[in-house]
C-alpha cells in the first residue's frame, strides 16, 4: 500500500515537474554562465586595452557574461590558425577577419549574419557604415561583420635618417608632385648603410609570405593578380613584370629592401621608410626621432592606394553565437567605434572626419585627410578571391623562385598563372 | 571439466580487465582515428564548411597525377635518406666515445641528451634565429672570412638545415639507446679477443655490432618512422620552402587539410603515408634475420 502511494506520488511530480518546465518562458542565459573568445592578430598593449576596457564595460550591464577573451595570434599565420581551431572543433565565438578571407569565409558560410541585431539595436546606425568599407561583407539583407579596420597602406618614414642620409624628404617631393615610386626607390638606396644596418624601406607584414599585400606596389604599375571576375590569371602581364622587377631591384641591386631572412625593425630606427598601415603604427607615438607620413608613391601608369580591411565577426560555429552577436554589435556601436579612431580608421563617416582622426589618433588633421579620407576614397581593398586557399600557397611557393638575386623573373610569373589558372576557371 | 572452464574463463575476465585500459586507449586512441582517416579517404570533406560527400576512389586516382605530391614524396625520401644513416652513425659514434672511461664523461652525456628534453617548438625557433641570414651562425663564419649562405633560403641548404635540426634534436635519444646497449657486451669477449690478438676495429666489427644489433634494428625502426612523421620542424623553420623544396609528405598533408581544407584529399595521402611506414617497419621486421645477432 505504502508503495503504491509512493509510485503515485513520485509519478504526480514528475507530470508537474513536466508541465512547469512546459509552461516556464524562454529563460535568460544563468548569471556568469557565458564566457566569450575572440581571436585577434595584434598584441599591440592599445588594442588589447581598447578591447579589454569595452568587454568590461559589457559585463556590468549583461551578468551572464562571466568573461570575454582575447586571444592574439601570430599575424602570419592568423588565418591557418583559426581555421585550424575551427576544423577542430574549437571555433572561438567572434573573430577578426582579414580582407583576403572574406569571401572564401563566406562561402564556406563561416560568418553569423548580424544585421538583425545590429537593426534592433536602437541608435546603431547601420546607414552611417560607408557603403564601400562593407562591399566585402554585405549580401542583400545580411551583414556579416563590422568592418572595425579600414586602414590604408601608406609610407611612415625617419625623417631624421632620411635627413642624415642626404635625400629628400618623402613629403617634399609629394608635396611637388614627385612622389613616384622610381623617387622613392632612390630615396631607399640613399639611406641603405649595410655596415649601419640601416635599410631604405620595408614591409613588415609582406615578410615574403602574405604576397597579396603587394598589391599596394605593383597596382602602381596597372598589374593585378587576376582579372576582375577572378577567372583569369595576370601575374604574367607586363605590368607585373615591371612591378616585381623594379622590387626585385630593390632588394637584390639596391639592396636597400631587406632580403628574405633579415630582420629590420622600422620602430627601432634603423629604417627610412616602411610599408605599413595606420593600424601598425600606434608606436610611433613613443619614437624619439621626427616621424612623417605620406601616401602610397605614384606608379608609372597609376596613382593607386591600397587599403586593407579586417572585420569583426561572429562565426558560425560559435556555441554563444546569440551572446557574441549582442557583444559585436555593442562593441562596434557609434560610441564605442569611436573609441577605435586611435588605432582604426573608421568607416563610420562620421569617424572618417579629419578632424576627429587628428584628434584621437597620431596622424594630424592634414595627414588624417591625405591618408585616411582620401586614402579610402581613392584607394582599393586588397587581393581577394573566393578559392584563395586553393590558389594562395601555389602563389607563394611559385613567387619563391623569385626571391633570390639571380631569379628569372618573367618566367616565374608565368610559372605562376600555369599553376593557378586551371583553380581559378 | 566444467569447473576448469569456469577458472579459465575467470582468468580470461580478469586478464582482459587488466587489458582493458590499454585496449580502450587503442580502440579510441589508434583504431577510431585510423579507420576515421581510411573512411574520410573516400569523400570530398571540407572541413571548414562541414560537408562532405563520398566520392569513391577519385582523391587515390588524383594523388597519382598529383606533380606536387611526387615531388613532395620525393623530398620526404630525401629527408629520410640523410637523416637516418646521419643520425644513427652519429649517435653511435658518441655512444662509443661516451662509453669510454675519462673525467666529465656524465657531463658530456648531460650535454648531448638535453636536446631531447627541450620543446621541439623552442628548439627550432632557437636555430630560426641562428640560421637566418644576418644570424649569429654566418656572423661566426664571418670572423673566419666565410661569407655563409642563407641557410634557410639558398637551395640545396635548407634541407639540409632542416635534416641537422632534427639530427641535433633526437641525437641524445638514440646515443642513449646504444650506450645502454653497449654496457650489455660482456667484457671477457673483448678480453678473450685481444689474448686472440684481435685489434679495435675487429673488436667493434666482430663483437659490438652483432651484440648491439637489436638495439640497431630498434632505433633503426624508430628513427625511419619519425624521419616520415617529421612536421614542426618544416613548418616553423622554411614554412615548407624555398618553393617546395623542404616540404614533406606530413606538411602537404597538414596543407591540405588546414589550409586548403581538402580533408578527403589529406585524408588519402596520410593512408598512403601509413601504408608505406608500415610496409618499411614490416620489411625492417622481417629481414632482421639476415643481420640481427639475438633477439632480445
Amino acid at each position: 500500500m505504502k508503495a503504491k502511494y509512493l509510485k503515485m506520488i513520485a509519478a504526480g511530480s514528475a507530470i508537474a515537474l513536466v508541465a512547469f518546465i512546459g509552461v516556464q518562458p524562454a529563460k535568460a542565459a544563468a548569471k556568469g554562465s557565458i564566457t566569450l573568445r575572440m581571436t585577434m592578430w595584434s598584441s599591440n598593449a592599445g588594442h588589447l586595452a581598447l578591447f579589454k576596457g569595452l568587454a568590461d564595460e559589457y559585463k556590468k550591464t549583461h551578468p551572464e557574461i562571466a568573461d570575454i577573451k582575447f586571444e592574439t595570434l601570430d599575424f602570419a599565420t592568423y588565418t591557418q590558425a583559426l581555421t585550424t581551431q575551427i576544423a577542430g572543433g574549437k571555433a572561438p565565438d567572434l573573430a577578426w577577419i582579414l580582407e583576403k578571407d572574406a569571401q572564401q569565409f563566406r562561402k564556406n558560410n563561416l560568418l553569423l549574419n548580424v544585421l538583425p541585431q545590429m537593426q534592433a539595436e536602437p541608435g546603431y546606425k547601420v546607414d552611417e557604415i560607408a557603403a564601400g568599407s562593407l562591399g566585402l561583407w554585405r549580401a542583400p539583407r545580411s551583414v556579416y561583420a563590422y568592418p572595425f579596420s579600414t586602414s590604408p597602406f601608406a609610407i611612415f618614414y625617419n625623417a631624421d635618417l632620411i635627413k642624415a642620409a642626404g635625400a629628400e624628404d618623402p613629403e617634399a617631393l609629394r608635396a611637388k608632385g614627385e612622389w613616384t615610386w622610381a623617387n622613392a626607390a632612390k630615396v631607399a638606396k640613399a639611406v641603405t648603410n649595410y655596415e649601419k644596418g640601416n635599410y631604405g624601406l620595408n614591409f613588415p607584414t609582406f615578410n615574403y609570405t602574405t604576397w597579396n599585400g603587394l598589391a599596394s606596389i605593383w597596382r602602381g604599375f596597372g598589374a593585378e593578380a587576376w582579372n576582375k571576375t577572378g577567372t583569369t590569371c595576370t601575374f604574367n602581364s607586363k605590368q607585373m613584370n615591371n612591378a616585381m622587377t623594379f622590387f626585385h631591384d630593390m632588394i637584390y641591386k639596391d639592396k636597400s629592401f631587406p632580403a628574405p631572412g633579415v630582420s629590420s625593425d622600422f620602430f627601432a630606427g634603423n629604417v627610412g621608410m616602411s610599408l605599413i598601415q595606420l593600424s601598425r603604427a600606434a608606436n610611433l607615438a613613443n619614437m624619439k626621432w621626427k616621424w612623417g607620413v605620406v601616401p602610397l608613391p605614384k606608379g608609372p601608369v597609376a596613382d593607386a592606394q591600397a587599403i586593407g580591411q579586417a572585420g569583426m565577426a561572429v562565426l558560425t560555429k560559435s556555441k554563444n553565437r546569440k551572446a557574441a552577436a549582442d557583444f559585436l554589435v555593442f562593441a562596434t556601436n557609434p560610441e564605442n567605434a569611436a573609441k577605435y579612431v586611435a588605432f582604426f580608421p573608421q568607416s563610420r563617416t562620421p569617424l572618417m572626419d579629419p578632424k576627429v582622426i587628428a584628434k584621437a589618433s597620431i596622424l594630424n588633421e592634414a595627414q588624417a585627410k591625405l591618408i585616411v579620407a582620401d586614402g579610402i576614397s581613392k584607394g582599393q581593398i586588397l587581393t581577394s578571391h573566393p578559392k584563395l586557399s586553393t590558389i594562395e600557397l601555389t602563389v607563394k611557393s611559385t613567387l619563391d623562385g623569385l626571391w633570390k638575386a639571380d631569379a628569372n623573373i618573367s618566367q616565374t610569373l608565368n610559372d605562376v598563372c600555369t599553376k593557378i589558372q586551371p583553380s581559378l576557371r | 571439466m566444467k569447473r576448469k572452464k569456469s577458472h579459465e574463463l575467470r582468468h580470461w575476465r580478469t586478464g582482459l580487465f587488466m587489458a582493458a585500459p590499454v585496449l580502450l586507449g587503442f580502440i579510441f586512441l589508434v583504431l577510431y582515428p585510423v579507420a576515421s582517416v581510411i573512411r574520410d579517404s573516400f569523400t570530398s570533406y571540407n572541413p571548414l564548411s562541414g560537408e562532405a560527400a563520398f566520392i569513391g576512389t577519385d582523391n587515390y586516382t588524383r594523388l597519382i597525377q598529383d606533380e606536387t605530391a611526387i615531388e613532395v614524396a620525393k623530398n620526404t625520401l630525401i629527408f629520410a635518406c640523410i637523416l637516418v644513416p646521419v643520425n644513427m652513425a652519429l649517435a653511435l659514434f658518441l655512444a662509443v666515445l661516451l662509453n669510454l672511461h675519462f673525467k666529465g664523461r656524465t657531463t658530456f652525456r648531460a650535454i648531448f641528451f638535453s636536446p631531447v628534453i627541450v620543446s621541439t617548438v623552442a628548439w627550432t625557433i632557437v636555430w630560426k634565429y641562428i640560421l637566418q641570414d644576418d644570424g649569429p651562425f654566418n656572423y661566426f663564419l664571418s670572423l673566419g672570412g666565410v661569407d655563409g649562405p642563407n641557410w634557410l633560403r639558398d637551395n640545396p641548404w635548407p634541407m639540409i638545415s632542416v635534416v641537422m635540426v632534427q639530427v641535433f634534436k633526437n641525437l641524445g635519444m638514440n646515443m642513449i639507446f646504444f650506450l645502454a646497449a653497449l654496457q650489455g657486451v660482456p667484457e671477457e669477449m673483448y678480453e678473450s679477443s685481444e689474448i686472440d690478438g684481435a685489434n679495435r676495429w675487429q673488436q667493434f666489427k666482430k663483437i659490438t655490432l652483432p651484440f648491439i644489433s637489436p638495439t640497431i634494428l630498434l632505433v633503426a625502426i624508430l628513427t625511419i618512422a619519425g624521419a616520415f612523421q617529421v612536421f614542426a620542424q618544416v613548418l616553423l623553420l622554411t614554412g615548407g620552402g624555398p618553393g617546395l623544396s623542404t616540404t614533406v609528405l606530413s606538411y602537404y598533408i597538414f596543407i591540405n587539410a588546414f589550409q586548403i581544407f581538402d580533408l578527403g584529399y589529406a585524408s588519402a595521402l596520410a593512408v598512403c603515408l601509413f601504408a608505406f611506414v608500415m610496409l618499411l617497419t614490416v620489411a625492417q621486421w622481417q629481414i632482421r634475420t639476415r643481420w640481427v645477432f639475438r633477439e632480445v
